[in-house]
């Protein structure tokens, strides 16, 4: 009686924890375990459980495999594995919610409006020289990207979103902007897409991207005026 | 009809219900005199009213209201020495004095009864023969005197604050001390029945209309114009009188100034007729006519009076009452400022008064408060309701440490050192370190013994000052938090709260002495210290689904988010608020019952947040909250 107890507990411990399985590796793939400060080299076969963090240096990949999915982190992108996982628009929305309820609340002295011009005026200079190749924003906004390739698109969007914050020097990065900025499109937010755009516009852009820019925020103004 | 003076002693005539707004005593005088040759008497009016509740008395006596005629007979005599003397008759009608009750049912509906005594004398000279040796004749004096007693009642109705209607009788009781009147009985005062109606309207504050209409087909019409003062009101009124006995349409007018304060007013009025004074009466007219009133009537003088009204306030005039208290917070004394800016209770108070007033209430909570505490005054307008807020402060030396139950006295007034209205409710005095579970009021816990933690926390750092020294400036913040937390809690143990309760929190100082505490006395210690030292902090207040919640602490290290490498390799660890500024630093979480270390503490408080408030998304849905402490 006491093993079937003992094997249904370990068994609801896989069931809550999803276990990723490492099934092969190319290059250089480091794995970090939750809030542990090291990062580990990935092995084939290794269990992997979601609170880990997988990062693929040049030239190397990891194909993971859980359930009856796979999953496969391409080249220079660091995936948190808990993002790995479906939700649902409510919770995107709620996700992009908690930015604001987790910021200092405005002293009504103060009285200042948000600074959109953030980006611009840090960033006005040569983008390439204060982003780092190495840097772990790029990397995290790569393993969004990828996230959103495999369909998890609203954590893709969150992911990025957090990636901003943390790591602010990837916020001059238009092209990963945009990208993130048409996946909220996608999944019809227009308001939410419509005022990204509008501090992407502020950033330095091709004439390509503007005219992208332009064309996405006429179709959202119309949107929105329906 | 008069709403602005206080009293209407003298005005019975026009006010057979008695209606009156007196408060308490009002004494009225009135003297004055007519335009003619000789008067009875210039002391017209004295008279003294008296509320008791919703009663109210007035008993008058007046002298001066009478009116003598002297008539010719036609009849002469010739006396002895063969002068001739002429027969005259002396008629005097007197209004002796009365008496008034009404009774206020609402503050819109009051009726009430009026009874006077009047005296008729018949003086009627006549020559009797006496029979003796001879034939001669004796000039006497017949004397008949009657007696009536006359009782009207009547109903005063004010719908709204500047309009009011009267109904009363008029002669509707009427007893006579002789009923067996033999050659006088068509000199008495004539007194048909009939119906009193008046009206009073004032469209706006500084004008009123009076119109009083009798069903013997007379009335009187005024207005009145009132001017405020800084401690009274001037009024000045003109009103036209017809009367059908009288010519012309408008027999008269009556203009009167007044001059009102809240205990004392005087009034100049007069009579004007407009009739002319030469023309000549017969007494035929006077026979089928006769008189109706003493004061007005055909044969009257012009006339001026003087009226010197006091009105003595021996109660003190209730303008606003409390209807309800409702105490909406019990006290916690640890929230000091919690009361300065929350009301603890909230009063009804109606204002009772036709006029805009402005309350002050205050409140004392026995064996708490030392003083009055006075909160802000409110504005009340006439005949309204409001809701008023108690504040109240809490005394710095209060350090009960049992709960009691206690109360507190609410009072209101509307003038400095006199209450109004007041009212007792029972009110709970939590102990000391009581807590109502609400994160946020930790923020009072937190604000407590400052200085001894300043002092405190800047040795500990003094020890550690070789080590502070070799690290990077923006660095500081970060390192002064994970020595103080080492040093701090490093012989520290974790309490559960002995009653297994939410409501008892200690003091950081407490919390040092007992080297130990539960979630919230940690989270309380360690977020003081950091904020004696300048670093900001927040709670986190974790919601239960049920049962007890837990807490702990986020402090801001001031780093940007590209500095926070310096600090870890993991950007789990930490996330990033923007300041009120708008800049973005980085904040940690710190589980402080995690004495092991302030690495350990760290690695535990952000991984709850992590899973509990972004993971799970409890801050979007309100399962997490995040208290910012200053």
């Amino acid at each position: 009686m006491k093993k079937i107890f003992l094997i249904l507990f370990i068994m609801a411990g896989f069931l809550s924890a999803q276990i990723f399985i490492v099934k092969k590796v190319k290059g250089d793939v480091k794995a970090q375990i939750g809030v542990s400060e090291k990062w580990h080299p990935v092995k084939k076969g290794e269990m992997l459980k979601s609170e880990t963090t997988l990062m693929t240096n040049k030239n190397s990949n990891v194909l993971l495999v859980f359930g009856d999915e796979k999953f496969k982190i391409k080249n220079f992108a660091i995936v948190s594995l808990k993002d790995i996982k479906k939700l649902t628009t409510d919770d995107l929305l709620l996700a992009l919610a908690l930015g604001n309820l987790i910021d200092v609340p405005q002293k009504r002295e103060k009285n200042k409006s948000p600074n959109t011009a953030v980006y611009g005026a840090e960033f006005n200079g040569n983008i390439k020289t204060i982003i780092s190749k190495n840097d772990f924003g790029i990397m995290r906004l790569n393993g969004a990207k990828q996230l959103a390739e495999n369909g998890y698109v609203e954590s893709a969007i969150i992911e990025a979103m957090e990636t901003y914050r943390k790591y602010p020097d990837t916020k001059s990065l238009s092209g990963y902007r945009i990208y993130f900025a048409d996946l909220l499109v996608k999944k019809n937010l227009y308001d939410e897409a419509l005022t990204e755009y509008k501090k992407i516009n502020e950033l330095k852009l091709d004439k390509k991207e503007k005219s992208h820019i332009k064309e996405q925020v006429t179709f959202l103004k119309k949107k929105l005026l329906k | 009809m008069n709403k602005t003076a206080n009293t209407l002693l003298n005005s019975i005539e026009s006010n057979p219900s008695n209606y009156s707004n007196l408060k308490d005593w009002g004494i009225e005088l009135t003297y004055g005199g007519e335009f003619a040759n000789s008067t009875t008497s210039n002391l017209y009016l004295l008279s003294l009213s008296k509320r008791i509740g919703h009663s109210n008395f007035s008993l008058r006596y007046t002298p001066g209201y009478q009116k003598d005629f002297i008539f010719n007979s036609g009849e002469s005599i010739i006396l002895n020495d063969s002068s001739t003397q002429t027969l005259s008759s002396k008629f005097i009608y007197k209004e002796i004095f009365g008496f008034g009750y009404s009774y206020q049912i609402t503050d819109k509906l009051s009726f009430g009864f009026t009874t006077r005594l009047f005296n008729q004398e018949f003086n009627n000279e006549v020559v009797e023969p006496v029979f003796s040796d001879s034939l001669f004749f004796n000039l006497k004096t017949e004397t008949e005197k009657i007696n009536f007693w006359k009782t009207d009642f009547g109903i005063n109705f004010s719908p709204v604050e500047n309009i009011s209607f009267s109904v009363a009788s008029i002669n509707l009781i009427d007893v006579s001390s002789k009923t067996d009147i033999t050659s006088n009985s068509a000199y008495e005062i004539r007194r048909p029945k009939g119906v009193l109606i008046g009206a009073y309207i004032s469209p706006i504050k500084q004008i009123s209309f009076n119109f009083l209409y009798e069903t013997t087909q007379s009335f009187m019409a005024g207005i009145e114009g009132t001017f405020d003062l800084p401690n009274g009101s001037i009024g000045l009124s003109v009103t036209a009188m017809h009367d059908k006995y009288q010519s012309p349409y408008i027999a008269g007018m009556l203009p009167a100034i007044s001059y009102q304060s809240k205990v004392f007013g005087i009034t100049l009025s007069g009579v004007k007729y407009f009739r002319d004074k030469n023309t000549t009466q017969s007494f035929s007219v006077f026979e089928n006519e006769g008189i109706r009133n003493i004061l007005n009537n055909r044969y009257s003088f012009d006339k001026v009076t003087l009226t010197i009204t006091f009105r003595l306030n021996t109660i003190t005039e209730e303008k606003a009452k409390i209807l309800s208290i409702e105490i909406v917070q019990e006290i916690f004394p640890a929230f000091e400022d919690n009361y300065l800016d929350k009301p603890f209770a909230l009063g009804r108070v109606v204002n009772k008064t036709d006029k805009r007033i402005r309350i002050k209430p205050s409140s004392k909570i026995i064996g708490f408060n030392r003083d009055i505490i006075y909160s802000p005054s409110v504005s009340i307008t006439a005949y309204d309701t409001v809701e008023v807020p108690f504040y109240t402060i809490v005394p710095d030396t209060y350090s009960n440490k049992q709960n009691k139950v206690s109360y507190a006295d609410f009072y209101i007034s509307t003038r400095n050192n006199e209450t109004d209205d007041k009212l007792q409710k029972p009110i709970l005095i939590n102990k000391i370190n009581a807590w109502d579970g609400k994160v946020f009021h930790l923020k009072e816990f937190i604000k407590k013994d400052q200085n001894y933690l300043m002092k405190y926390a800047k040795e500990i750092l003094s020890e550690n000052k070789s080590k502070l020294d070799t690290i990077v400036y923006f660095l500081t913040t970060f390192y002064k938090a994970k020595i103080l937390f080492n040093n701090l809690f490093k012989k520290f143990v974790y309490v559960a709260d002995p009653n297994a309760t939410s409501d008892f929190v200690q003091f950081p100082k407490q919390t040092i002495n007992l080297k130990g505490g539960d979630c919230d006395d940690l989270s309380v210690l360690y977020s003081a210290v950091l904020e004696s030292v300048g670093i900001q902090t927040a709670l986190i207040d974790y919601k239960p689904e049920k049962g007890l919640g837990h807490v702990n602490l986020l402090f801001n290290t001031e780093l940007s988010p590209r500095r926070a490498k310096w600090i870890t390799d993991n950007d789990s660890k930490y996330f990033i608020r923007k300041n009120s500024n708008g800049k973005d630093q980085v904040w940690i979480a710190i589980e402080t019952t995690s004495l092991t270390g302030f690495m350990k503490a760290w690695e535990l408080g952000i991984e709850k947040f992590n899973n509990e408030a972004i993971n799970k998304l409890g801050l979007a849905k309100g399962k997490v909250e995040i208290v910012d402490v200053q």
